[in-house]
């Protein structure tokens, strides 16, 4: 019965984890398809990580702080999206700049936050806004899958978040309309299709995404208001993740519960005497997962002849 | 592409320029900085922090000699990692790994020092050049993984490398951590370095995350008669070879090509995996210099300090604004050392975040990515017949 309540726990933990990388990869995956490739995810979960601890306290109220993460996010996106949409700049230096400015902004602002705005009554109230497992009677008690039905609102919401996500994309005329900007804007053009809209939208939403994610991270994992980084690159295993998941979001779930698992995994090792020597190496191990994971993937793409959206990272314009 | 300014006869007109003049990108550059040093005042308000403080602050650093050499000092690790840049970012291969490039020079270029402490002797003229020779080895090495599985299997190069770049710093973490191999409390090291520490009348308090510190035969000297450390003359040395590979060798010649059309460069012969290796082991081993320059010119030992400043990472901005020119990269890097100098100083005295440096660099960033809209086009003012 114990190692069953272990695996029970680990399952939820793994996929609690998990959906701070699925939400940010969804976001990755849809302004990938439509041809942008969206470097600043770190920043802007740090961003959203801030943003959504300090309104979700002032407000008491979680979901106000999705919602800014969310907004504050997507504009931020925007500048991005300006950049290498409008202007047809260097995409990858676009989001390279917008992850430092993000992680810059994001980690003054939270220890700004803790020492100035927030008095030590308001950072009392982090355990009543945060979320809570919530868990459903009698089906929760199930050994393993039980685990399914012991998370919180935003680890279903997510999920669905994916399911929707893969059938806006691969079952209705808006997500063929994104695809087809992705792989060939030319046509989408002539076809009638605004790829200039279609990408401003992907980057945004997308780009809000990350905010929401990194939200998560604060409001759901981790509520600690601190002045130091606590995305600590999970945004780079999204892009990643994109990749892994052949830019569909059902492949996406199975590979963010995945790394959300690793995340776990090392986590518990670290309580084991054996291991406490080598901590800091363990906190490699998903980076180097990342690695050879990525090799793998791209080794496959090659081989079967799949990849990257055609037009992904090439600005588009009419001449 | 023309739109009229409402209300007047006067119109914007926009055009693409058939040709850039050289001075065009420089000019983008300055301004894009200058811009952002202005707007950067606007984080400052809204941490409660008068903007006109800060910019007396960073004209009283760009005026005094201690705050200057400071500065340098700053300056000096990201001159190597930007100029580690110049030539993969020429041919478009985006290597992020700086920074991890750079930390495993510091871990290489720190084995002499960790054998010495633990008994184990060189000739002291050697430990220098062993010591320079190391750290370009093992950054090159470090660099060669991302290009091999780009060139051979196309696999992403910005992931790999900033994968990479989180490895390492863990590496260094387990290095220095109170109980790991390297820590100096380590018993290994107690006879010599406890000696040594007296004589200096420290005390070695055990609990610190670092390694021994590089005893002063083994740190860069200051250049005779000045204050400036003898790396600022090796990477004025370096920048030249650098400038001089670029513009006129072979090798210069195939990573233009390359970087203006990698199938175009196919066809034409060019080797592209033996082109990437040789470019990314340049690459690695100068960012790994830096490492070496940072644990003998100031740091004097090895902790997770060094890859928390983040040089690897402003080296990609002062890259980008120094156009991926070495010689401008000096000067850009000073520019960078004089603005995170004044940085420091105002978090020391008003407690705001270190990060906020971080910000003010990303600003730079954002404004000088945008700018480049102007190198493109042309943008004009004209005015309308009618």
């Amino acid at each position: 019965m114990a190692e069953l309540t272990m695996i029970n726990q680990f399952l939820i933990g793994a996929l609690t984890v998990g959906t701070i990388y699925l939400i940010a990869t969804l976001g990755e995956i849809l302004a990938e398809r439509s041809g942008v490739v969206n470097l600043g995810l770190e920043g802007l979960m740090e961003v959203g990580a801030t943003a959504g601890i300090i309104v979700a306290i002032f407000t008491e109220n979680p979901w106000l702080g999705f919602i800014t993460a969310f907004v504050i996010a997507a504009a931020l996106s925007a500048i991005h999206a300006f950049a290498c949409v409008t202007l047809k700049l260097n995409q990858f230096a676009s989001g390279l700049a917008l992850y430092i400015f993000g992680l810059g902004i994001g980690i003054t602002f939270r220890g700004y936050a803790r020492d100035v705005m927030l008095s030590p009554k308001e950072l009392m109230k982090i355990p009543r806004i945060r979320l809570y497992p919530i868990k459903i009677p009698v089906i929760s008690n199930i050994p393993i899958l039980g685990a399914l039905f012991s998370l919180n609102i935003m680890a279903y919401v997510a999920f669905a978040l994916g399911i929707l996500l893969w059938f806006i994309l691969f079952r209705t005329r808006i997500g063929l309309n994104i695809r087809s900007v992705g792989e060939n804007p030319a046509a989408a053009d002539a076809a009638g299709i605004n790829v200039f809209r279609v990408r401003y939208l992907a980057v945004v939403i997308g780009g809000g995404l990350a905010g929401v994610s990194g939200a998560y991270l604060m409001l759901a994992h981790t509520p600690q208001i601190m002045g130091a980084p606590i995305i600590l690159g999970r945004g780079w295993i999204a892009i990643a993740l994109v990749i892994f998941a052949f830019w569909n979001p059902l492949r996406a779930l199975l590979g963010a519960y995945l790394f959300g698992g690793l995340e776990v995994a090392y986590f518990w090792l670290q309580g084991i005497e054996v291991f406490k020597g080598v901590i800091p190496l363990l906190r490699a191990v998903p980076h180097i997962t990342a690695i050879i994971l990525l090799t793998i993937m791209s080794i496959e793409a090659l081989r079967r002849r799949i990849g990257a959206p055609e037009a992904l990272g090439k600005p588009y314009s009419r001449e | 592409m023309a739109f009229r300014i409402p209300g007047t006869r006067y119109a914007i007109k926009v055009e693409k320029r058939l040709f850039v003049r050289r001075e065009i990108p420089a000019i983008v550059s300055i301004i894009s900085a200058m811009a952002g040093i202005l707007l950067g005042g606007l984080l400052f308000i809204a941490v409660g922090i008068s903007p006109t403080e800060v910019y007396s602050r960073i004209a009283r650093v760009a005026v005094s000699p201690t705050a200057l050499m400071g500065a340098v000092e700053i300056a000096l690790p990201i001159m190597f990692t930007s100029m580690a840049l110049v030539l993969p970012f020429r041919m478009a291969f985006y290597n992020i790994g700086g920074e991890g490039q750079f930390e495993v020079g510091a871990i290489a270029a720190m084995i002499p020092i960790i054998s010495y402490w633990s008994g184990v002797d060189m000739p002291v003229p050697l430990y220098l050049p062993v010591m320079f020779l190391l750290a370009f080895i093992a950054g090159g090495l470090w660099g060669l993984l991302p290009a091999f599985l780009r060139a051979k299997w196309k696999v992403n190069e910005i992931l790999v490398t900033l994968m990479m770049n989180t490895i390492s710093l863990q590496i260094i973490w387990w290095l220095t951590t109170p109980g790991g191999p390297w820590n100096e409390a380590n018993p290994v090291f107690k006879e010599r370095y406890l000696a040594y520490l007296k004589k200096l009348g420290v005390h070695l308090i055990p609990g610190f995350k670092g390694t021994p510190v590089v005893p002063e035969f083994a740190r860069l000297p200051r250049i005779p008669g000045t204050l400036v450390n003898v790396g600022v003359l090796i990477a004025v040395v370096i920048a030249i070879i650098l400038y001089f590979v670029s513009t006129k060798t072979l090798l210069g010649y195939e990573v233009r090509v390359v970087g203006d059309s990698e199938r175009g460069a196919m066809y034409g012969g060019i080797n592209y995996l033996k082109l990437v290796l040789i470019v990314m082991f340049i690459s690695g081993g100068l960012a790994g210099l830096g490492g070496f320059i940072g644990i003998t010119a100031f740091l004097p030992k090895l902790s997770p300090e060094i890859g928390i400043a983040g040089y690897g990472y402003s080296g990609i901005i002062v890259a980008w604004l120094a156009r991926l020119n070495p010689i401008a990269c000096l000067l850009v890097s000073f520019f960078f050392g004089i603005l995170t100098k004044s940085a420091d100083l105002l978090q020391q005295e008003l407690k705001i975040s270190r990060f906020i440096a971080v910000g003010f660099e990303g600003l730079i960033f954002i404004l000088l990515v945008l700018g480049d809209f102007f190198v493109h086009y042309r943008v004009r003012i004209i005015k309308l017949r009618r």
